[in-house]
């Protein structure tokens, strides 16, 4: 019974201890870790579970509020609220709570001293909630509304721990969301316009080979809006504002709301594009606009002084790699040749890896604060001498980022540069560059922080917490860079399948 | 063996045996190393850092200086790209705008062709 509902269960578990969370943090600050732990852990093993399902091929369509789950109507077309889990929604929302519940762990020892964690804890669940509510959702209604939830949450964290320009960080990622959303609302209102119908599968069905222009404006709308959640070039310049200015912990959450608007982007457009003519023209621009975003992050990037813009802008370069990975599949999807398949696979793993090894380099950036008491990462250098620990785990992060042997990054961008290099050479050669590129701006980094002679200030010890939870991201950094093999045939094949079947997507939904 | 190699349809390459040829060049590292004189002394200039050459300074190298060549020869890009990030939300609101003309006229042209 209970793991019948598990895909409500995976969304409501976050939503109910997001409001709960108060009541426990009356009872003291220790009931209160509790309670939010516990809720993003059993949030979490629910998602495992669905997760462990989908990828061995069972996929689970759950019709929210339905006693038996037939989500048909009388009229022939599904009317409820629909949850889809396949392979590829369950592996995000897998990724996206995973980085949730580790940042939640990582901040737990931030609030001994500090007053004000319930209301953290509150946003945070909610945010949570928000993403994998947006991983699951079957319906364009349902995906404005968690688009929102996970809107208003992220800019309370934002500016949770910050004043001043803090606050003008988060107002801005506010009203552009909320541009954004309009749009998408506008689109969805098109589709409602036209066809009376919510349901995405459902609207699928009917967007085919004789889709007017009105269909392609309201995927147009759409689409837009999502490329502005997911940070693409040229609308990608609230990334480094928002990353500079909000505290580590919550760039790490907001790298995993990322994750889950490129998801949503590309699960839209492939259902909607899948048997039109309009699909080879549509992944050429979004490549285009991959390749733009990781030229634009990495030079960027090499220009910053301020560690956190810095990897703001590597996190446009990242989301690059994915959108040119997923377009040159999406330009090819009438007719998937090995190549483009391979790119959509490329694009799945590295999807993964952008969630591993920036949510590890944004956390690391908030432990170089915690053990220095530093706001500014400029004043430090040569803190390798007394925390080589965390030199260590910048290193592999830096490495996994870059693309270099034998870290996660090489396998993913390996299969990306060989796949794309089949339909546009260029792109290829710019991907690589961004790569050697990102290289050349984290070493930079590493002399600045780790290297020199010994940091003469007052370096705290680092909670074994914070430790821990940071060993955990370089443990799989290293399991899917050392066995790729195993980790695309077991989880990135079927997800990769799952995206690109827009059949088995409509046939589940109808 | 074929359960270490990591095919892409064009290469094929071991992570693990990477690894190993790792391990080895750093166990080779460490014997020239062991080779040695062991007279060091960390004070003196024996226990000094160096960057290229030049005594490292004690309030470490900023960071910024590194590719200042790089930078004077795409000095036009960056000018354009620092008007791009203006932080005045009205200019993102811009080019969101345009992103959605483009993927709007993308789609007429592809409609009519």
């Amino acid at each position: 019974m209970i793991l019948e509902n598990a895909p409500a269960l995976a969304i409501g578990i976050p939503l109910f201890a997001a409001f709960a969370v108060f009541f426990f943090g009356k009872l003291g600050k220790r009931a209160m870790k509790v309670w939010v732990v516990a809720g993003l852990l059993a949030a979490e093993v629910f998602i495992i579970w669905l997760a462990m399902d989908a990828l061995s091929g069972i996929s689970h369509f759950y019709a929210v509020g339905a006693q038996v789950p037939g989500i048909i109507s009388q009229a022939g077309f599904p009317v409820r609220v629909v949850l889809v889990v396949d392979a590829v929604s369950a592996l995000v929302a897998l990724v996206a709570m995973s980085l949730c519940l580790l940042a939640g762990l990582f901040s737990l020892r931030f609030f001994e001293k500090k007053e004000g964690g319930e209301k953290f804890y509150s946003l945070l669940l909610l945010l949570a909630a928000g993403i994998t509510g947006l991983s699951f959702t079957g319906d364009f209604f349902t995906m404005f509304v968690f688009l929102e939830v996970i809107s208003i949450s992220s800019a309370g964290l934002i500016v949770f721990f910050r004043e001043g320009e803090g606050f003008e960080a988060g107002f801005k990622y506010l009203v552009l969301l909320a541009i954004g959303a309009l749009f998408l609302l506008f689109g969805v209102g098109i589709f409602y316009g036209k066809y009376g119908l919510l349901n995405i599968g459902a609207i699928a069905s009917l967007v085919g080979v004789n889709a007017s222009f009105i269909d392609f404006t309201a995927v147009a709308l759409i689409a837009s809006a999502l490329l502005l959640k997911c940070g693409s070039f040229p609308v990608h310049m609230w990334k480094p504002d928002v990353y500079q200015k909000a505290s580590g912990i919550v760039s790490a959450v907001l790298v995993a709301s990322g994750l889950v608007g490129i998801y949503a982007l590309f699960r839209v457009l492939f259902l909607m594009l899948a048997n039109t003519p309009l699909s080879a023209m549509v992944g050429w621009v979004i490549a285009i606009l991959g390749v733009f975003s990781i030229f634009v992050g990495v030079t960027m990037a090499l220009k910053q002084t301020s560690l956190k813009r810095l990897v703001g802008y590597a996190a446009v370069a990242e989301t690059g790699f994915v959108l040119l990975a997923f377009g040159t599949g999406l330009a090819a999807v009438t007719s998937m040749d090995i190549f483009s398949f391979r790119a959509v696979i490329g694009g799945m793993f590295q999807l993964v890896n952008d969630g591993l090894d920036l949510g590890l380099l944004f956390l690391l950036i908030a432990a170089v604060g915690f053990v220095t008491k530093k706001k500014r990462i400029g004043e430090i250098s040569g803190l390798a001498h007394k925390s080589p620990v965390l030199a260590v785990l910048f290193l592999i992060g830096m490495f996994a980022i870059s693309g270099m042997p034998p870290f996660n990054g090489f396998a993913s961008k390996i299969i990306i540069y060989e796949s794309v290099y089949m339909a546009s050479p260029v792109f290829s050669i710019v991907g690589i560059l961004g790569s050697v590129m990102l290289l050349a701006i984290f070493v930079k980094v590493f002399v600045a922080i780790f290297l020199g002679p010994p940091y003469k200030g007052k370096v705290e010890v680092l909670p074994k917490s914070m430790l821990l939870v940071m060993c955990i991201f370089a443990f799989f950094i290293l399991l899917l860079g050392l066995f790729p093999k195993q980790a695309i045939e077991g989880v990135f094949l079927p997800a990769a399948k799952a995206l690109i079947n827009s059949q088995a997507y409509i046939g589940g939904i109808l | 063996m074929s359960e270490i190699i990591f095919s892409t349809g064009s290469v094929a390459w071991s992570p693990l045996m990477l690894v190993a040829g790792v391990a080895i060049a750093i166990a080779i590292a460490y014997l020239v190393r062991a080779m040695g004189s062991n007279n060091y002394k960390r004070s003196g200039e024996q226990g000094m850092a160096f960057f290229s050459g030049n005594r490292h300074p004690d309030d470490g190298i900023g960071s910024e200086n590194l590719y200042w060549g790089f930078f004077k020869s795409m000095e036009g890009y960056y000018e354009f790209m620092k008007k791009m990030h203006s932080g005045i939300v009205n200019d993102y609101v811009f080019w969101f705008v345009l992103v959605v003309v483009v993927l709007l006229a993308g789609m007429a042209f592809g409609g009519i062709l």
